[in-house]
């Protein structure tokens, strides 16, 4: 069967219209030979090696415009910004004349800025950094141990103390010792502490002589002794006895 | 309007460097309506054949001074065309994930939709069987019927022995008879 004779052992396939279904745009076929030949020699010019070896990276010409468009942009920008000028020819001289400074400086002999440090600093820095990095652990971890019986501030608290005490001691000896606080707690004391004043002053007016002396003990600045006074009044209260 | 012109004198004018250009463009005018229809058969859609058929003629003008007169050149082109079809349709179904029944159902669809289908409701049904066969079947069936090849050339393009292609023939026309007597 190499022919369309087959068509008739199967009915329902012959009553098909044999023409081709599909349609294409006007004009199609008339220019699909040139694009085919465009679309050719595209293809061979991404694939063709250079006759002299050199190459380029990929998409290199694809890209070539936008980089130049770029770096025009940027140029124009950085040239805005060229408000400050130099003398003609001023980079094309300035290493010159910085070499010939640097020779003239060191012909003068002017010391350079120097800065200077201790006598053996380089010598013991390198201790001193482990010291106070690597081996500052090891120094920490050995510990603080305090006496506290042996330290100095626990002296100085015990000795405050002591002072405290006897002074505290003395205060209250003298207090206790006191002329006037033994006075008050005599018997004779307390007995005349019973008697009205105002009779005690009218005895003293009427029994006072020429021979006695008008004093009393409220005068400022008169020392009164208490053997004296003591004795004196034993002989008033005998007498009137 | 293709032209008559010998494949012998194209391939000898092709073996010239200074007549090389003038072989393809004889070659084209001979060939590429056969070629695109071919193509367009596989994938339906005019665009996606307008793209298919200028990769399968560099393809062509790249191996054509290879070619080694054991086939004949139209089979040799068309063997060509089909892997490019075949390879396309393979990417399809990778891209969007799917079975090659799913691009199937897609290729129907653009069918039905497509503004380059001039055919009556008849001729519509026929390629919708067609869409429904494995690829080999659809080539086999649409190189004897609407290209009217014999059996020695479609081995020729498909690599496939004549046997086979006849018994893959006849599958195809039975499938293709039992959908157009369906109701659908």
């Amino acid at each position: 069967m190499e022919n369309k004779d087959w068509l008739d052992d199967y009915m329902s396939l012959k009553q098909v219209n044999a023409e081709n279904p599909f349609a294409v745009p006007a004009g199609y076929f008339d220019d699909l030979g040139d694009r085919i030949v465009s679309a050719k020699n595209l293809d061979e010019l991404k694939n063709k090696k250079p006759l002299d070896g050199f190459a380029v990276p990929e998409n290199y010409f694809e890209e070539l415009a936008g980089n130049i468009q770029s770096r025009i942009t940027i140029e124009v920008a950085l040239d805005k910004d060229g408000d400050f000028t130099v003398p003609e020819g001023y980079f094309d001289n300035l290493a010159q004349q910085i070499q010939s400074r640097i020779l003239v400086e060191e012909a003068l002999g002017e010391p350079a800025e120097q800065f200077t440090v201790p006598e053996g600093y380089f010598n013991a820095l390198n201790k001193n950094i482990l010291d106070k990095t690597v081996n500052a652990g090891n120094t920490n971890r050995k510990g603080i141990v305090r006496r506290m019986f042996a330290s100095t501030a626990f002296k100085y608290a015990t000795a405050a103390c002591f002072t405290v005490a006897l002074g505290g001691g003395i205060l209250l000896t003298e207090i206790a010792n006191n002329p006037v606080n033994e006075h008050n707690n005599s018997f004779l004391h307390k007995q005349l502490s019973n008697v009205p004043v105002d009779e005690i002053k009218s005895y003293l007016q009427l029994n006072v002589d020429a021979g006695d002396t008008q004093q009393t003990v409220a005068s400022e600045g008169t020392t009164v002794n208490d053997a004296d006074l003591k004795n004196a009044l034993q002989n008033y209260a005998d007498s009137v006895q | 309007m293709p032209i008559e012109v010998d494949d012998a004198e194209i391939l000898s004018k092709f073996q010239d460097e200074k007549t090389r250009n003038e072989a393809f463009n004889l070659l084209l005018k001979k060939y590429q309506q056969k070629i695109y229809w071919h193509i367009r058969r596989m994938v339906i859609d005019h665009d996606d054949a307008d793209d298919l058929v200028q990769d399968v003629f560099i393809k062509v003008w790249k191996n054509l001074a290879g070619f080694r007169n054991d086939a004949q050149l139209y089979t040799w082109m068309y063997r060509i065309a089909t892997n490019e079809c075949i390879t396309f349709l393979n990417k399809k179904k990778q891209k969007n994930n799917v079975s090659l029944d799913d691009v199937a159902y897609e290729l129907a669809d653009t069918l039905a939709d497509s503004a380059y289908f001039s055919g009556d409701a008849i001729q519509r049904k026929l390629q919708e069987a067609l869409l429904t066969l494995p690829e080999k079947q659809k080539l086999v069936f649409n190189m004897k019927y609407y290209d009217d090849m014999k059996y020695e050339e479609i081995s020729q393009v498909l690599g496939t022995s004549v046997g086979a292609l006849k018994a893959s023939f006849h599958l195809a026309v039975k499938k293709i008879e039992a959908h157009l007597l369906s109701k659908d």
